[in-house]
């Protein structure tokens, strides 16, 4: 197992993980459980009993520590990716479904308005879709699947210190 | 102004009111009072002063009954039928989000059972669709039922009417 301090990659660093290396990989998890609005080639692994690593530390640069091992990081590639999928498609479904839900509420809205005889009532007064979906529990399913992560992982993130 | 008597009917009668007529109109309005009726043949109207009316009073009482002007024949085109379309949109949409969450759900569960880490994490127990689809439930339906029901007055005959005891 290897333990890896994650940082931020600075602007000009000439340092880039090699395709398919446990470093590129490490960056791709820390990202995902960071939730770090970036790419992960925004990152840098450093091995924790390297010299950097020390000096990332002293420096109060270590974002957080990740472990992997060979198995752990093909789970990552084979496993979590293929979930991480499911989740975005169950998300990119119920955005879907919102959207068609208020248009065709809008439409009704626009019936009865138009109608002189049955005009006065307004579905979209008794109907809601905005945030109702949000009940479906997503952001729960969401913290199941970081909670499996992290643990996996052993992700610890690192807390600036205060002077 | 002309009164129809609406009789409950199905397919396997061969009785039918030819579309667009004042008769399958008193019918459209009936089946969308009524929430049970979604059949085409789920009714059968005639003028109350016709003899069909009076022949099918011996074997069966009507169900409803419904005064039509021309006017009252215009309102429905024009302005109850466009908003019964939306309504049925509105129905519709929801049984598509349901189905297209419920589907997504199920290949998230598919892909965790096939999962090393995440075959013992039940996905689908985090997700509470019931919970949120009752909240959206089409309410519209029932409140133009009413409103047709009173702007167009529709009358329910209780089978006790008219009836010896």
């Amino acid at each position: 197992m290897t333990t890896y301090l994650i940082t931020h990659r600075s602007e000009d660093s000439q340092l880039i993980h090699r395709e398919g290396s446990a470093e590129e990989a490490a960056c791709e998890i820390a990202n995902q459980l960071l939730m770090f609005y970036g790419s992960a080639e925004k990152l840098m692994a450093i091995k924790s009993d390297s010299p950097l690593a020390t000096f990332s530390l002293i420096k109060d640069d270590v974002l957080c520590s990740i472990d992997v091992t060979k198995k752990s990081i093909e789970t990552w590639r084979n496993d979590v990716s293929s979930i991480q999928m499911a989740i975005n498609q169950f998300h990119s479904a119920k955005n879907r479904a919102e959207s068609i839900l208020t248009q065709a509420l809008d439409d009704l809205d626009f019936a009865f308005d138009s109608s002189e005889a049955l005009g006065d009532f307004v579905p979209s007064d008794d109907i809601s879709v905005y945030g109702v979906l949000d009940e479906l529990g997503l952001s729960d399913l969401e913290t199941t699947f970081r909670r499996a992560l992290r643990d996996m992982y052993k992700f610890k993130t690192y807390q600036k210190s205060v002077v | 102004m002309t009164k129809y008597l609406i009789f409950n009917n199905s397919l396997s009668t061969g009785k039918r009111n030819s579309p667009g007529t004042p008769e399958a109109v008193a019918c459209e309005i009936a089946r969308a009072v009524d929430k049970e009726a979604k059949g085409l043949y789920d009714y059968v109207a005639y003028s109350a002063n016709k003899p069909e009316a009076t022949l099918e009073v011996l074997k069966e009482l009507p169900v409803y009954s419904i005064n039509l002007t021309k006017r009252k024949i215009d309102l429905w085109h024009k302005d109850a039928l466009p908003i019964l379309d939306k309504i049925l949109a509105v129905t519709e949409a929801i049984e598509n989000a349901h189905d297209s969450i419920t589907s997504a759900i199920d290949d998230l569960q598919f892909d965790s059972r096939n999962s090393e880490i995440f075959h013992e994490i039940n996905f689908a127990g985090e997700i509470d669709i019931d919970r949120a689809f009752n909240r959206i439930d089409n309410q519209s339906e029932y409140i133009f039922a009413s409103m047709v029901k009173s702007v167009f007055g529709l009358e329910y005959l209780s089978h006790a009417q008219g009836v010896t005891p």
